[in-house]
């Protein structure tokens, strides 16, 4: 029964994980990719995983989610679909190497299934802890996995600067002796104030 | 948790480059934005301090004897140590070469020196761990890094374009090498390496039981290494990225990111398969990566060379000669024995220093002539003596002639090939190392045999000194190889405890 549950829900993530990068319309798109959330919610509850279940839920279905929505909402549709007409042209090549990279993954699966994994001493002892217990959880987070924790706050951390870095736009040089290096470092007279410009023009927000 | 304050101090270069980090950030964020040339100072003088952290520790390794491992996942011995400073001497040299270009220092603002702080701590996790999920951690931080510097300069389309392929080509690949990861996980129920190679649940007590989990696992965290290495199948990122890339990024790319993907690599495929007294399964299965890296080391050498013989731009082709080079090292590791693996990392080392030498060359002449194209440098040889002399060392190294440390490296790998019955790879390296003489002395033709041009060379002399002290140790190294050669000896050999 919950290996039929779990083939079923698997699939449907990968169906889902299909539709966000094929769907026309970037809502359609974001409604997927929530489907592939609590599909992959669902596997984890299946094994027994009840806090992540939740935190997958809470997390990625909430919060991530909205804020995707927010971004879809604020930009133009229209635009983006006109952005989405391009692929399809050359979608035949890509419709080949999706299915077949979803059928060979599908293959590797099926042959991993045949093989019987036999269960490892670390997953029965586990399950004897109780593994899904909140305290379980936090004491391996803060003892055992201290530096993996602390490794991921700081790609958190260097993620976030990345993204301001390419978001950001040029800022235009305020004093002269600025404005001088400026034109010292291109080696022209175009300096930073028509690169903003531009940029602003290039994005629509001007 | 008083055992976790006691082992603070055993990652306390770690530590420093966190602070340090943090510190780029705030001193920016102090400075406005408006001086970032300070900012530049402060990272050159906080990886000094870095440096002498590890020269510190590397000694106190030498004395002691001991590895160990703290955290119960960072395995401080030479080895990572090695790789650790060598990481932080190319992160300082690109620092130097942001700083001293005059075109990189319009986009020279903080937050450049802080991913490249980031990507160096990344690079820290990867080359000390032999746990898999401090090691995925650390090539995130890494690739998330790098993605970002590779699309530093915002106007540019190339730069762009740069960055983008590589996030898509690096995202494809970490998801492919954690799925490898969850199933190793799955099959052996830990995700420590050694504990994977002993354990009740080891890898070899699994190969018996059923040899395709495993096989399948194995080979799809590989394809992630190989992407991070550009080894053939997945290389295609490579010229686009390092051509696209800012110089500075791309001299980091090639030099400390490619060096740690193989240093990660060496790790895995070492803890696994390269152990002591390992029973029968697990060197058959050993012999089976082998010939897999065999006939990947053969395919990436020669697809690189021939490659690299068509292009017009320096930068795209030390991309295919960086391909090349990747494929040597791996000839190395497809030994499986010791001696083999001596060699790669003697490679490695060599590969550092010469293509950071050459990597400055083409920033020098990139600030000079505002292009990397090879003909753009027609007649220049004679104009800055101090530059082209050591460019020439370096493509010496490359080609692997005496008497530079590239050519005891080539050495060492034919020798090795040789001996442990891969007497045709050995060949196939050597006729590829040929084909590279052609693309490489085209430079030298280039600067040397053409009409002397009239225009001046307004060069910067700090980075000729800098670009003049790695060519004295690419030569200085291939004539007094012991200091290398106990690394690499004292390197293996703590691969090898540590697994058993």
């Amino acid at each position: 029964m919950a290996e039929t549950l779990f083939y079923a829900l698997a699939l449907a993530a990968v169906g889902f994980a299909v539709g966000v990068i094929s769907a026309r319309s970037p809502m359609l798109s974001v409604l997927s990719l929530l489907g592939a959330f609590v599909c992959l919610a669902l596997v984890y509850l299946l094994a027994g995983f009840q806090f992540l279940a939740g935190a997958q839920v809470l997390v990625y279905a909430g919060a991530i989610m909205v804020l995707f929505l927010f971004v879809v909402m604020l930009l133009n549709l229209a635009d983006l679909s006109k952005v989405a007409e391009h692929p399809t042209r050359v979608l035949g090549v890509h419709r080949v190497a999706l299915a077949g990279g979803s059928a060979a993954l599908l293959g590797v699966l099926a042959l991993l299934a045949s093989r019987r994994i036999p269960d490892t001493a670390a997953d029965t002892a586990m399950l004897a802890r109780g593994f899904d217990e909140l305290e379980p959880i936090a004491v391996a987070l803060f003892s055992r996995y201290l530096l993996p924790f602390e490794a991921a706050s700081l790609l958190l951390l260097a993620t976030m600067v990345a993204v301001l870095v390419l978001a950001k736009r040029a800022r235009a040089p305020q004093g002269p002796r600025e404005q001088a290096q400026a034109v010292d470092a291109h080696g022209d007279a175009r300096g930073d104030a028509s690169d903003a410009a531009r940029e602003l023009e290039g994005a629509g927000l001007r | 948790m008083s055992n976790y304050l006691q082992s603070l101090p055993s990652i306390a270069p770690e530590i420093a480059m966190t602070v340090l980090l943090c510190a780029v950030l705030v001193v920016d964020l102090l400075l406005k934005g408006r001086d970032s040339r300070k900012v530049g100072y402060l990272t050159l003088g906080g990886l000094g301090v870095v440096a002498w952290l590890l020269l510190g520790q590397w000694g106190e390794l030498g004395s002691a004897g001991a590895a160990k491992r703290v955290f119960g996942m960072i395995d401080i011995d030479r080895f990572s140590t090695f790789f650790k400073l060598f990481t932080v001497g190319s992160l300082a040299a690109v620092v130097l070469f942001v700083l001293l270009d005059r075109r990189e220092r319009r986009h020279g603002i903080g937050e450049y020196y802080l991913l490249l702080l980031g990507a160096g701590l990344g690079i820290f996790f990867m080359v000390s761990t032999s746990n898999l999920l401090l090691l995925m951690l650390g090539l995130e931080l890494l690739s998330l890094a790098s993605y970002s510097l590779a699309g530093f300069h915002k106007g540019d389309k190339r730069s762009a374009e740069a960055a983008m392929k590589y996030v898509v080509f690096g995202g494809l690949s970490a998801g492919v090498m954690l799925y490898g990861i969850s199933l190793l996980y799955g099959i052996t129920g830990t995700i420590d390496l050694t504990e994977m190679a002993s354990g009740p649940h080891s890898l070899a007590a699994q190969f018996s039981s059923g040899p395709v989990p495993v096989a399948v696992a194995i080979v799809l965290v590989l394809a992630g290494f190989a992407y991070k290495v550009s080894v053939v199948p997945f290389h295609f990122w490579t010229p686009d990225v390092y051509e696209g890339a800012p110089t500075p990024v791309t001299s980091f790319l090639a030099v400390a990111s490619k060096a740690a993907g193989f240093a990660a690599l060496l790790r895995f495929v070492g803890k696994l398969f390269l152990v002591d007294g390992a029973d029968g399964a697990v060197q058959q299965y050993g012999a089976r990566i082998g010939a897999l890296l065999a006939i990947l080391s053969a395919l990436t050498m020669t697809l690189g060379n021939l490659a690299a013989l068509r292009q017009s731009s320096m930068k795209r082709m030390l991309a295919y000669s960086s391909i090349a080079h990747a494929g040597y090292v791996l000839m190395g590791m497809a030994t499986m024995e010791s001696s083999g693996w001596n060699a790669a990392m003697f490679y490695l080392a060599a590969y550092y220093l010469m293509n950071l030498g050459a990597f400055g060359f083409v920033l020098y002449f990139e600030s000079v002539t505002g292009s990397d194209d090879i003909a753009s440098l027609k007649g220049l040889g004679a104009k800055a003596l101090w530059v082209t002399v050591p460019m020439v060392v370096f493509l010496v190294s490359l080609t692997g002639l005496p008497p530079t440390v590239g050519f005891t490296g080539k050495y060492m790998l034919f020798v090795a090939g040789v001996d442990n019955g891969l007497l045709w790879l050995s060949l196939v390296m050597a006729l590829n190392s040929v084909v590279s003489l052609f693309y490489y002395f085209r430079i030298v033709k280039a600067l040397f045999l053409a009409e002397p041009a009239e225009r001046s060379m307004p060069g910067q002399s700090a980075l000729a000194g800098s670009i003049f002290v790695l060519a004295v140790l690419t030569v200085l190294f291939g004539l007094y190889i012991a200091p290398l050669q106990a690394w690499c000896d004292a390197s293996v050999e703590s691969l090898r405890l540590g697994a058993g």
